[in-house]
Protein backbone atom coordinates (compact mmCIF):
# COMPACT_ATOMS: atom_id res chain seq x y z
CA UNK A 1 0.00 0.00 0.00
CA UNK A 2 1.06 3.54 -0.60
CA UNK A 3 2.48 5.94 1.90
CA UNK A 4 -0.74 7.90 2.12
CA UNK A 5 0.67 10.64 4.36
CA UNK A 6 3.45 11.39 1.92
CA UNK A 7 0.99 11.31 -0.94
CA UNK A 8 -1.32 13.71 0.84
CA UNK A 9 1.58 16.05 1.49
CA UNK A 10 2.44 15.94 -2.19
CA UNK A 11 -1.16 16.69 -3.03
CA UNK A 12 -1.18 19.69 -0.68
CA UNK A 13 1.95 21.02 -2.37
CA UNK A 14 0.36 20.51 -5.75
CA UNK A 15 -2.80 22.27 -4.57
CA UNK A 16 -0.83 25.23 -3.26
CA UNK A 17 1.07 25.56 -6.50
CA UNK A 18 -2.11 25.40 -8.51
CA UNK A 19 -3.87 27.99 -6.37
CA UNK A 20 -0.86 30.24 -6.69
CA UNK A 21 -0.90 29.80 -10.43
CA UNK A 22 -4.61 30.64 -10.52
CA UNK A 23 -4.00 33.69 -8.35
CA UNK A 24 -1.22 34.95 -10.57
CA UNK A 25 -3.35 34.27 -13.61
CA UNK A 26 -6.28 36.16 -12.14
CA UNK A 27 -4.09 39.13 -11.26
CA UNK A 28 -2.64 39.19 -14.78
CA UNK A 29 -6.09 39.01 -16.33
CA UNK A 30 -7.35 41.81 -14.10
CA UNK A 31 -4.32 43.93 -14.87
CA UNK A 32 -4.77 43.35 -18.59
CA UNK A 33 -8.47 44.19 -18.29
CA UNK A 34 -7.75 47.37 -16.37
CA UNK A 35 -5.12 48.37 -18.89
CA UNK A 36 -7.48 47.76 -21.75
CA UNK A 37 -10.22 49.71 -20.02
CA UNK A 38 -7.87 52.61 -19.38
CA UNK A 39 -6.72 52.57 -22.98
CA UNK A 40 -10.26 52.43 -24.34
CA UNK A 41 -11.46 55.13 -21.97
CA UNK A 42 -8.77 57.48 -23.20
CA UNK A 43 -9.61 56.75 -26.78
CA UNK A 44 -13.34 57.26 -26.26
CA UNK A 45 -12.78 60.57 -24.48
CA UNK A 46 -10.44 61.78 -27.19
CA UNK A 47 -12.87 60.78 -29.91
CA UNK A 48 -15.73 62.52 -28.17
CA UNK A 49 -13.58 65.58 -27.64
CA UNK A 50 -12.60 65.67 -31.29
CA UNK A 51 -16.18 65.24 -32.40
CA UNK A 52 -17.27 67.97 -30.07
CA UNK A 53 -14.65 70.35 -31.33
CA UNK A 54 -15.84 69.87 -34.89
CA UNK A 55 -19.57 69.74 -34.17
CA UNK A 56 -20.48 71.65 -31.02
CA UNK A 57 -24.02 71.07 -29.89
CA UNK A 58 -24.30 72.58 -26.50
CA UNK A 59 -27.79 73.54 -25.55
CA UNK A 60 -29.26 74.87 -22.40
CA UNK A 61 -32.76 75.59 -21.36
CA UNK A 62 -33.27 78.54 -19.16
CA UNK A 63 -36.44 80.09 -18.17
CA UNK A 64 -35.17 83.62 -18.16
CA UNK A 65 -38.64 85.12 -18.20
CA UNK A 66 -38.78 83.95 -14.63
CA UNK A 67 -42.53 83.56 -14.66
CA UNK A 68 -42.33 80.74 -12.16
CA UNK A 69 -39.59 82.30 -10.14
CA UNK A 70 -39.60 84.89 -7.54
CA UNK A 71 -38.60 88.45 -8.24
CA UNK A 72 -35.29 87.88 -6.58
CA UNK A 73 -34.18 85.19 -9.02
CA UNK A 74 -32.58 85.66 -12.33
CA UNK A 75 -31.11 83.58 -15.08
CA UNK A 76 -27.60 84.16 -14.00
CA UNK A 77 -28.44 82.93 -10.54
CA UNK A 78 -28.80 79.47 -12.05
CA UNK A 79 -25.23 79.50 -13.23
CA UNK A 80 -23.02 78.54 -10.35
CA UNK A 81 -19.57 80.02 -10.44
CA UNK A 82 -16.59 78.66 -8.69
CA UNK A 83 -13.83 80.94 -7.76
CA UNK A 84 -11.09 78.85 -9.33
CA UNK A 85 -12.51 78.77 -12.83
CA UNK A 86 -12.96 81.28 -15.54
CA UNK A 87 -16.42 80.23 -16.40
CA UNK A 88 -18.53 77.44 -15.03
CA UNK A 89 -21.87 77.17 -16.70
CA UNK A 90 -23.82 74.18 -15.47
CA UNK A 91 -25.64 72.34 -18.19
CA UNK A 92 -27.69 69.59 -16.61
CA UNK A 93 -28.91 68.22 -19.89
CA UNK A 94 -29.14 69.02 -23.51
CA UNK A 95 -32.36 70.16 -25.02
CA UNK A 96 -33.07 68.54 -28.38
CA UNK A 97 -32.83 70.87 -31.30
CA UNK A 98 -36.51 70.64 -32.03
CA UNK A 99 -37.31 72.20 -28.70
CA UNK A 100 -38.80 75.68 -28.95
CA UNK A 101 -36.17 76.96 -26.55
CA UNK A 102 -33.53 76.29 -29.17
CA UNK A 103 -35.28 78.76 -31.45
CA UNK A 104 -34.29 81.73 -29.30
CA UNK A 105 -31.89 84.25 -30.81
CA UNK A 106 -28.20 83.91 -30.32
CA UNK A 107 -27.88 86.86 -28.02
CA UNK A 108 -29.40 84.80 -25.26
CA UNK A 109 -27.18 83.75 -22.34
CA UNK A 110 -27.22 80.27 -23.81
CA UNK A 111 -25.61 81.49 -26.98
CA UNK A 112 -22.69 82.86 -25.00
CA UNK A 113 -21.91 79.45 -23.62
CA UNK A 114 -22.24 77.98 -27.04
CA UNK A 115 -19.83 80.52 -28.33
CA UNK A 116 -17.47 79.80 -25.48
CA UNK A 117 -17.58 76.13 -26.11
CA UNK A 118 -17.36 76.12 -29.86
CA UNK A 119 -15.80 78.01 -32.66
CA UNK A 120 -18.50 77.43 -35.27
CA UNK A 121 -21.94 78.42 -34.02
CA UNK A 122 -23.46 77.69 -37.40
CA UNK A 123 -23.12 74.01 -36.72
CA UNK A 124 -24.73 74.11 -33.33
CA UNK A 125 -28.20 73.24 -34.55
CA UNK A 126 -27.53 69.50 -34.55
CA UNK A 127 -30.47 67.21 -33.69
CA UNK A 128 -30.47 65.11 -30.53
CA UNK A 129 -27.51 65.14 -28.28
CA UNK A 130 -26.80 62.92 -25.30
CA UNK A 131 -26.29 64.29 -21.84
CA UNK A 132 -22.90 65.77 -21.52
CA UNK A 133 -20.47 67.14 -19.06
CA UNK A 134 -18.88 70.46 -19.76
CA UNK A 135 -15.45 70.93 -18.42
CA UNK A 136 -14.06 74.42 -18.30
CA UNK A 137 -10.46 75.02 -17.43
CA UNK A 138 -8.58 78.04 -16.18
CA UNK A 139 -5.02 79.03 -16.82
CA UNK A 140 -3.69 76.62 -14.28
CA UNK A 141 -5.53 73.76 -15.92
CA UNK A 142 -8.07 73.44 -13.11
CA UNK A 143 -11.31 72.17 -14.44
CA UNK A 144 -14.92 72.40 -13.47
CA UNK A 145 -17.41 69.88 -14.66
CA UNK A 146 -21.11 69.32 -14.60
CA UNK A 147 -23.59 66.86 -15.98
CA UNK A 148 -25.14 63.49 -15.29
CA UNK A 149 -22.96 60.81 -13.79
CA UNK A 150 -24.59 57.87 -15.48
CA UNK A 151 -24.24 59.05 -19.06
CA UNK A 152 -21.08 59.09 -21.11
CA UNK A 153 -19.44 62.47 -20.70
CA UNK A 154 -18.55 64.64 -23.63
CA UNK A 155 -15.96 67.13 -22.53
CA UNK A 156 -15.65 70.65 -23.73
CA UNK A 157 -12.61 72.68 -23.05
CA UNK A 158 -12.60 76.45 -23.24
CA UNK A 159 -9.32 78.18 -23.40
CA UNK A 160 -8.57 81.57 -22.02
CA UNK A 161 -7.80 82.95 -25.45
CA UNK A 162 -11.17 81.87 -26.76
CA UNK A 163 -12.81 83.41 -23.71
CA UNK A 164 -11.29 86.85 -24.22
CA UNK A 165 -12.26 86.81 -27.85
CA UNK A 166 -15.83 85.98 -27.02
CA UNK A 167 -16.04 88.63 -24.33
CA UNK A 168 -14.92 91.20 -26.86
CA UNK A 169 -17.55 89.98 -29.28
CA UNK A 170 -20.26 90.24 -26.64
CA UNK A 171 -19.22 93.74 -25.67
CA UNK A 172 -19.33 94.73 -29.31
CA UNK A 173 -22.68 93.10 -29.78
CA UNK A 174 -24.16 94.72 -26.69
CA UNK A 175 -24.00 98.16 -28.28
CA UNK A 176 -26.51 96.97 -30.82
CA UNK A 177 -28.62 94.49 -28.90
CA UNK A 178 -28.74 96.08 -25.43
CA UNK A 179 -29.47 92.62 -24.08
CA UNK A 180 -29.71 92.05 -20.32
CA UNK A 181 -28.06 88.64 -20.51
CA UNK A 182 -25.07 90.06 -22.34
CA UNK A 183 -24.65 92.75 -19.73
CA UNK A 184 -25.01 90.49 -16.71
CA UNK A 185 -22.72 87.96 -18.29
CA UNK A 186 -20.03 90.57 -18.79
CA UNK A 187 -20.52 91.84 -15.25
CA UNK A 188 -20.03 88.40 -13.83
CA UNK A 189 -17.10 87.76 -16.10
CA UNK A 190 -15.24 90.85 -14.98
CA UNK A 191 -16.16 90.28 -11.36
CA UNK A 192 -14.56 86.88 -11.52
CA UNK A 193 -11.54 88.44 -13.12
CA UNK A 194 -11.33 90.92 -10.22
CA UNK A 195 -11.89 93.79 -12.62
CA UNK A 196 -14.45 95.36 -10.32
CA UNK A 197 -14.75 98.65 -12.07
CA UNK A 198 -15.77 96.96 -15.30
CA UNK A 199 -17.98 94.56 -13.34
CA UNK A 200 -19.72 97.54 -11.73
CA UNK A 201 -20.18 99.16 -15.10
CA UNK A 202 -21.76 96.08 -16.67
CA UNK A 203 -23.92 95.40 -13.64
CA UNK A 204 -25.22 98.93 -13.95
CA UNK A 205 -25.90 98.35 -17.64
CA UNK A 206 -27.85 95.18 -16.81
CA UNK A 207 -29.73 96.98 -14.07
CA UNK A 208 -30.62 99.75 -16.44
CA UNK A 209 -32.15 97.25 -18.83
CA UNK A 210 -34.01 95.29 -16.18
CA UNK A 211 -34.03 96.75 -12.69
CA UNK A 212 -36.12 93.89 -11.29
CA UNK A 213 -33.29 91.39 -11.54
CA UNK A 214 -31.68 90.74 -8.17
CA UNK A 215 -28.48 89.50 -9.72
CA UNK A 216 -27.59 92.82 -11.24
CA UNK A 217 -28.18 94.59 -7.94
CA UNK A 218 -26.08 92.17 -6.01
CA UNK A 219 -23.26 92.23 -8.53
CA UNK A 220 -23.28 95.99 -8.55
CA UNK A 221 -23.15 96.10 -4.77
CA UNK A 222 -20.43 93.50 -4.50
CA UNK A 223 -18.28 95.17 -7.17
CA UNK A 224 -18.69 98.50 -5.47
CA UNK A 225 -17.76 97.07 -2.10
CA UNK A 226 -14.74 95.36 -3.58
CA UNK A 227 -13.58 98.67 -4.92
CA UNK A 228 -13.62 99.98 -1.35
CA UNK A 229 -16.86 101.85 -1.55
CA UNK A 230 -18.64 99.82 1.08
CA UNK A 231 -20.94 102.62 2.19
CA UNK A 232 -22.18 103.18 -1.34
CA UNK A 233 -22.59 99.48 -1.84
CA UNK A 234 -24.59 99.09 1.37
CA UNK A 235 -26.75 102.04 0.47
CA UNK A 236 -27.68 100.60 -2.90
CA UNK A 237 -28.28 97.11 -1.55
CA UNK A 238 -30.32 98.41 1.37
CA UNK A 239 -32.53 100.32 -1.05
CA UNK A 240 -33.14 97.14 -3.04
CA UNK A 241 -33.77 95.15 0.14
CA UNK A 242 -36.26 97.68 1.39
CA UNK A 243 -38.14 97.38 -1.84
CA UNK A 244 -38.08 93.60 -2.32
CA UNK A 245 -37.24 92.09 1.07
CA UNK A 246 -34.84 89.66 -0.62
CA UNK A 247 -33.09 87.44 1.92
CA UNK A 248 -30.14 86.92 -0.32
CA UNK A 249 -29.55 90.63 -0.51
CA UNK A 250 -30.00 90.87 3.25
CA UNK A 251 -27.40 88.21 3.71
CA UNK A 252 -25.04 90.05 1.37
CA UNK A 253 -25.57 93.28 3.27
CA UNK A 254 -24.73 91.54 6.53
CA UNK A 255 -21.63 90.01 5.08
CA UNK A 256 -20.35 93.29 3.72
CA UNK A 257 -21.06 94.98 7.02
CA UNK A 258 -19.27 92.33 9.04
CA UNK A 259 -16.38 92.09 6.62
CA UNK A 260 -17.08 88.46 5.75
CA UNK A 261 -16.32 86.95 2.38
CA UNK A 262 -18.95 87.21 -0.32
CA UNK B 1 -15.61 -10.09 2.61
CA UNK B 2 -14.73 -8.60 -0.76
CA UNK B 3 -14.18 -4.90 -0.60
CA UNK B 4 -16.51 -2.65 -2.54
CA UNK B 5 -13.73 -0.71 -4.27
CA UNK B 6 -11.80 -3.87 -5.15
CA UNK B 7 -14.24 -4.58 -7.96
CA UNK B 8 -13.79 -1.11 -9.32
CA UNK B 9 -10.03 -1.47 -9.13
CA UNK B 10 -10.13 -4.72 -11.07
CA UNK B 11 -12.19 -3.13 -13.78
CA UNK B 12 -9.07 -1.21 -14.72
CA UNK B 13 -6.49 -3.96 -14.57
CA UNK B 14 -4.52 -3.54 -17.77
CA UNK B 15 -4.91 -6.91 -19.43
CA UNK B 16 -6.10 -8.13 -22.78
CA UNK B 17 -9.54 -9.50 -22.16
CA UNK B 18 -11.52 -9.90 -25.33
CA UNK B 19 -14.62 -10.71 -23.33
CA UNK B 20 -14.55 -7.23 -21.90
CA UNK B 21 -13.82 -5.56 -25.17
CA UNK B 22 -15.27 -2.07 -25.18
CA UNK B 23 -16.31 -0.83 -28.52
CA UNK B 24 -15.73 2.84 -29.04
CA UNK B 25 -16.13 4.82 -32.20
CA UNK B 26 -12.42 4.87 -33.09
CA UNK B 27 -11.83 1.20 -32.43
CA UNK B 28 -15.08 0.20 -34.15
CA UNK B 29 -13.95 1.94 -37.31
CA UNK B 30 -10.49 0.38 -37.17
CA UNK B 31 -11.97 -3.07 -36.61
CA UNK B 32 -14.30 -2.69 -39.57
CA UNK B 33 -11.31 -1.74 -41.71
CA UNK B 34 -9.38 -4.76 -40.47
CA UNK B 35 -12.26 -7.09 -41.24
CA UNK B 36 -12.57 -5.64 -44.69
CA UNK B 37 -8.83 -5.96 -45.34
CA UNK B 38 -8.98 -9.69 -44.54
CA UNK B 39 -11.26 -10.17 -47.51
CA UNK B 40 -9.08 -8.25 -49.90
CA UNK B 41 -6.08 -9.70 -51.69
CA UNK B 42 -3.65 -7.46 -49.89
CA UNK B 43 -0.21 -8.77 -49.00
CA UNK B 44 0.31 -6.75 -45.88
CA UNK B 45 -1.84 -4.70 -43.57
CA UNK B 46 -0.25 -2.28 -41.15
CA UNK B 47 -2.04 -1.50 -37.92
CA UNK B 48 -0.28 1.26 -36.03
CA UNK B 49 -0.87 3.59 -33.14
CA UNK B 50 0.69 4.83 -29.97
CA UNK B 51 1.17 2.33 -27.14
CA UNK B 52 -2.04 1.76 -25.25
CA UNK B 53 -4.42 2.58 -28.06
CA UNK B 54 -5.78 -0.97 -28.22
CA UNK B 55 -3.91 -2.59 -31.11
CA UNK B 56 -3.33 -5.91 -29.36
CA UNK B 57 -6.92 -6.06 -28.16
CA UNK B 58 -8.14 -5.40 -31.67
CA UNK B 59 -5.97 -8.16 -33.13
CA UNK B 60 -7.05 -10.52 -30.35
CA UNK B 61 -10.66 -9.83 -31.08
CA UNK B 62 -10.12 -10.34 -34.80
CA UNK B 63 -8.34 -13.61 -34.17
CA UNK B 64 -11.03 -14.80 -31.81
CA UNK B 65 -13.78 -14.01 -34.26
CA UNK B 66 -12.21 -15.42 -37.44
CA UNK B 67 -9.75 -18.16 -36.48
CA UNK B 68 -12.35 -20.86 -37.06
CA UNK B 69 -13.45 -19.47 -40.37
CA UNK B 70 -10.11 -18.56 -41.90
CA UNK B 71 -6.55 -19.84 -41.92
CA UNK B 72 -5.76 -17.23 -39.31
CA UNK B 73 -2.83 -17.27 -36.90
CA UNK B 74 -1.80 -14.84 -34.20
CA UNK B 75 1.83 -14.24 -33.24
CA UNK B 76 0.99 -12.42 -30.04
CA UNK B 77 4.40 -12.19 -28.46
CA UNK B 78 7.48 -11.24 -30.44
CA UNK B 79 9.96 -14.01 -31.02
CA UNK B 80 13.45 -13.67 -29.72
CA UNK B 81 15.14 -15.19 -32.72
CA UNK B 82 14.67 -15.95 -36.38
CA UNK B 83 14.70 -19.67 -35.60
CA UNK B 84 11.77 -19.31 -33.28
CA UNK B 85 9.86 -17.24 -35.81
CA UNK B 86 10.45 -19.75 -38.57
CA UNK B 87 9.51 -22.53 -36.15
CA UNK B 88 6.17 -20.82 -35.71
CA UNK B 89 5.78 -20.44 -39.45
CA UNK B 90 6.60 -24.11 -39.85
CA UNK B 91 3.81 -24.94 -37.42
CA UNK B 92 1.45 -22.72 -39.39
CA UNK B 93 2.31 -24.44 -42.67
CA UNK B 94 2.40 -28.01 -41.40
CA UNK B 95 0.26 -27.84 -38.28
CA UNK B 96 3.12 -29.60 -36.51
CA UNK B 97 5.72 -28.27 -34.12
CA UNK B 98 9.23 -27.83 -35.39
CA UNK B 99 11.27 -30.88 -34.44
CA UNK B 100 14.03 -30.42 -31.91
CA UNK B 101 17.48 -29.61 -33.20
CA UNK B 102 16.22 -28.73 -36.66
CA UNK B 103 16.34 -25.48 -38.54
CA UNK B 104 14.02 -24.02 -41.13
CA UNK B 105 15.62 -22.83 -44.30
CA UNK B 106 14.18 -19.47 -45.40
CA UNK B 107 14.46 -20.30 -49.11
CA UNK B 108 12.54 -23.50 -48.50
CA UNK B 109 9.83 -21.54 -46.75
CA UNK B 110 9.53 -19.15 -49.67
CA UNK B 111 9.31 -22.02 -52.11
CA UNK B 112 6.72 -23.71 -49.94
CA UNK B 113 4.74 -20.49 -49.83
CA UNK B 114 4.72 -20.27 -53.60
CA UNK B 115 3.56 -23.88 -53.88
CA UNK B 116 0.57 -23.48 -51.62
CA UNK B 117 -0.48 -20.17 -53.16
CA UNK B 118 -3.46 -21.64 -54.98
CA UNK B 119 -4.49 -23.91 -52.11
CA UNK B 120 -4.26 -21.79 -48.98
CA UNK B 121 -4.59 -18.17 -48.01
CA UNK B 122 -2.79 -17.92 -44.70
CA UNK B 123 -3.27 -14.80 -42.59
CA UNK B 124 -0.78 -14.12 -39.82
CA UNK B 125 -1.38 -11.44 -37.25
CA UNK B 126 1.96 -10.15 -35.94
CA UNK B 127 1.78 -8.05 -32.82
CA UNK B 128 4.57 -5.79 -31.56
CA UNK B 129 6.38 -6.01 -34.86
CA UNK B 130 8.68 -3.17 -33.90
CA UNK B 131 10.47 -5.67 -31.69
CA UNK B 132 11.50 -7.89 -34.59
CA UNK B 133 14.98 -7.40 -36.01
CA UNK B 134 15.11 -5.54 -39.32
CA UNK B 135 16.39 -8.62 -41.19
CA UNK B 136 13.39 -10.58 -40.09
CA UNK B 137 11.06 -7.80 -41.15
CA UNK B 138 12.71 -7.90 -44.56
CA UNK B 139 12.14 -11.66 -44.75
CA UNK B 140 8.48 -11.17 -43.74
CA UNK B 141 8.18 -8.84 -46.68
CA UNK B 142 9.68 -11.43 -49.01
CA UNK B 143 7.35 -14.09 -47.65
CA UNK B 144 4.34 -11.83 -48.26
CA UNK B 145 5.46 -11.59 -51.88
CA UNK B 146 4.75 -15.31 -52.36
CA UNK B 147 1.05 -14.39 -52.35
CA UNK B 148 0.08 -17.24 -50.04
CA UNK B 149 0.68 -15.43 -46.74
CA UNK B 150 -0.93 -12.21 -45.69
CA UNK B 151 0.60 -10.42 -42.74
CA UNK B 152 -1.31 -8.08 -40.49
CA UNK B 153 1.41 -6.24 -38.66
CA UNK B 154 0.89 -4.19 -35.56
CA UNK B 155 3.44 -1.46 -34.87
CA UNK B 156 3.91 1.20 -32.26
CA UNK B 157 3.74 4.61 -33.74
CA UNK B 158 6.89 6.44 -32.89
CA UNK B 159 9.13 8.38 -35.19
CA UNK B 160 11.71 5.58 -35.32
CA UNK B 161 9.16 2.86 -35.75
CA UNK B 162 7.48 4.79 -38.51
CA UNK B 163 10.81 4.71 -40.26
CA UNK B 164 10.99 0.94 -39.80
CA UNK B 165 7.58 0.59 -41.33
CA UNK B 166 8.46 2.82 -44.21
CA UNK B 167 11.76 1.18 -44.95
CA UNK B 168 10.58 -2.38 -44.91
CA UNK B 169 6.96 -2.34 -45.83
CA UNK B 170 6.09 0.79 -47.68
CA UNK B 171 5.96 -0.78 -51.12
CA UNK B 172 4.12 -3.86 -49.86
CA UNK B 173 1.56 -2.26 -47.59
CA UNK B 174 -1.79 -2.08 -49.25
CA UNK B 175 -3.78 -1.20 -46.23
CA UNK B 176 -2.78 1.04 -43.38
CA UNK B 177 -4.95 1.47 -40.30
CA UNK B 178 -4.18 3.93 -37.55
CA UNK B 179 -5.52 3.72 -34.03
CA UNK B 180 -5.66 7.02 -32.21
CA UNK B 181 -5.95 7.91 -28.56
CA UNK B 182 -9.47 8.37 -27.29
CA UNK B 183 -11.30 11.64 -27.41
CA UNK B 184 -12.69 12.97 -24.09
CA UNK B 185 -16.12 11.57 -24.92
CA UNK B 186 -14.68 8.19 -25.86
CA UNK B 187 -12.68 8.09 -22.67
CA UNK B 188 -15.79 8.87 -20.68
CA UNK B 189 -17.66 6.08 -22.46
CA UNK B 190 -14.72 3.75 -21.80
CA UNK B 191 -14.71 4.46 -18.06
CA UNK B 192 -18.47 4.10 -17.82
CA UNK B 193 -18.52 0.83 -19.71
CA UNK B 194 -15.65 -0.61 -17.72
CA UNK B 195 -17.52 0.08 -14.48
CA UNK B 196 -20.86 -1.03 -15.90
CA UNK B 197 -19.34 -4.38 -16.82
CA UNK B 198 -18.64 -4.86 -13.13
CA UNK B 199 -22.08 -3.66 -12.12
CA UNK B 200 -20.72 -0.48 -10.55
CA UNK B 201 -23.14 2.00 -12.06
CA UNK B 202 -23.23 4.04 -8.87
CA UNK B 203 -19.50 4.60 -8.98
CA UNK B 204 -19.58 5.36 -12.69
CA UNK B 205 -22.12 8.10 -12.18
CA UNK B 206 -20.00 9.50 -9.35
CA UNK B 207 -17.60 10.98 -11.91
CA UNK B 208 -18.26 14.55 -12.91
CA UNK B 209 -17.57 16.13 -16.27
CA UNK B 210 -14.54 17.94 -14.89
CA UNK B 211 -13.08 14.61 -13.81
CA UNK B 212 -13.11 13.31 -17.37
CA UNK B 213 -11.50 16.50 -18.62
CA UNK B 214 -8.73 16.00 -16.10
CA UNK B 215 -8.34 12.32 -16.86
CA UNK B 216 -8.13 13.06 -20.56
CA UNK B 217 -5.63 15.84 -19.99
CA UNK B 218 -3.40 13.71 -17.82
CA UNK B 219 -3.59 10.53 -19.87
CA UNK B 220 -3.75 12.10 -23.32
CA UNK B 221 -6.69 9.80 -24.05
CA UNK B 222 -4.48 6.72 -23.77
CA UNK B 223 -6.38 3.70 -22.51
CA UNK B 224 -3.40 2.14 -20.79
CA UNK B 225 -2.65 5.35 -18.91
CA UNK B 226 -6.31 5.71 -18.07
CA UNK B 227 -6.37 2.18 -16.67
CA UNK B 228 -3.31 2.94 -14.59
CA UNK B 229 -4.79 6.13 -13.21
CA UNK B 230 -8.18 4.69 -12.35
CA UNK B 231 -6.70 1.55 -10.88
CA UNK B 232 -4.64 3.75 -8.56
CA UNK B 233 -7.67 5.90 -7.79
CA UNK B 234 -9.75 2.96 -6.63
CA UNK B 235 -6.82 1.55 -4.76
CA UNK B 236 -6.68 4.81 -2.82
CA UNK B 237 -10.41 4.60 -2.25
CA UNK B 238 -9.95 1.08 -1.00
CA UNK B 239 -7.35 2.28 1.48
CA UNK B 240 -9.50 5.14 2.78
CA UNK B 241 -12.53 2.90 2.94
CA UNK B 242 -10.63 0.58 5.22
CA UNK B 243 -8.72 3.08 7.33
CA UNK B 244 -10.59 6.38 7.23
CA UNK B 245 -14.05 5.82 5.80
CA UNK B 246 -15.30 9.17 7.11
CA UNK B 247 -13.00 10.91 4.64
CA UNK B 248 -14.67 9.54 1.53
CA UNK B 249 -18.19 9.50 0.23
CA UNK B 250 -19.34 6.44 -1.63
CA UNK B 251 -20.93 7.21 -4.96
CA UNK B 252 -18.99 10.42 -5.41
CA UNK B 253 -15.54 10.61 -6.89
CA UNK B 254 -13.30 13.05 -5.09
CA UNK B 255 -11.17 15.38 -7.16
CA UNK B 256 -8.58 15.29 -4.42
CA UNK B 257 -8.20 11.53 -4.66
CA UNK B 258 -8.13 11.72 -8.43
CA UNK B 259 -5.30 14.24 -8.21
CA UNK B 260 -3.53 12.10 -5.66
CA UNK B 261 -3.77 9.13 -8.03
CA UNK B 262 -2.34 11.27 -10.82
CA UNK B 263 0.52 12.32 -8.54
CA UNK B 264 1.14 8.72 -7.60
CA UNK B 265 1.22 7.54 -11.20
CA UNK B 266 3.51 10.40 -12.21
CA UNK B 267 0.97 12.13 -14.41
CA UNK B 268 1.20 15.21 -12.21
CA UNK B 269 4.61 16.41 -11.22
CA UNK B 270 4.72 18.19 -7.90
Amino acid sequence: MYDIDALEQSWKRYRRKRLLAYGVGAVLVLAAGAGLLYFLKDRITLTAYDENRSRPKVGEHRDRAGASKGPGQSVAANVPVRSGGVLAPTVPSLTPSDSPVRERPKHDAESKEEMLSSSSPAESAEPKKPKMTIIVSDRQGHTLSSGGSGTPAVKLKVTEAQNRQVVRQIEKRFRVTRDYDDAIYLAKHYYRKHQYKKAEYWAMQANTIDSTQEESWMLFGKAKAKRGMRADALKVLQAYYDRTGSMRVKDLIDRIRKGKSY
Amino acid sequence: MRHRYAEAKEAFVDEINVDEYIELEGSRRAYAQLEHSLEKSTKMVLLYGRPGTGKTLLLSRLFRQYHHQKDLHFFETPTGSRREFYGRLFSVFTSKPLPQKTQVNFETLVEFGKKIKEKRQIIILVDEAQMYPPELLEEIRILSDTGSIKFVISLHKTSDEDLVAKQHFQSRIWESIELNNASPDELKAYVYKRLFFKGLEELATGFRRGHFSRIHRWTGGNFRECNKLLYTLFELYEYYDQHAPHRIEYGKISTKLLEMAAIKTGMIHV
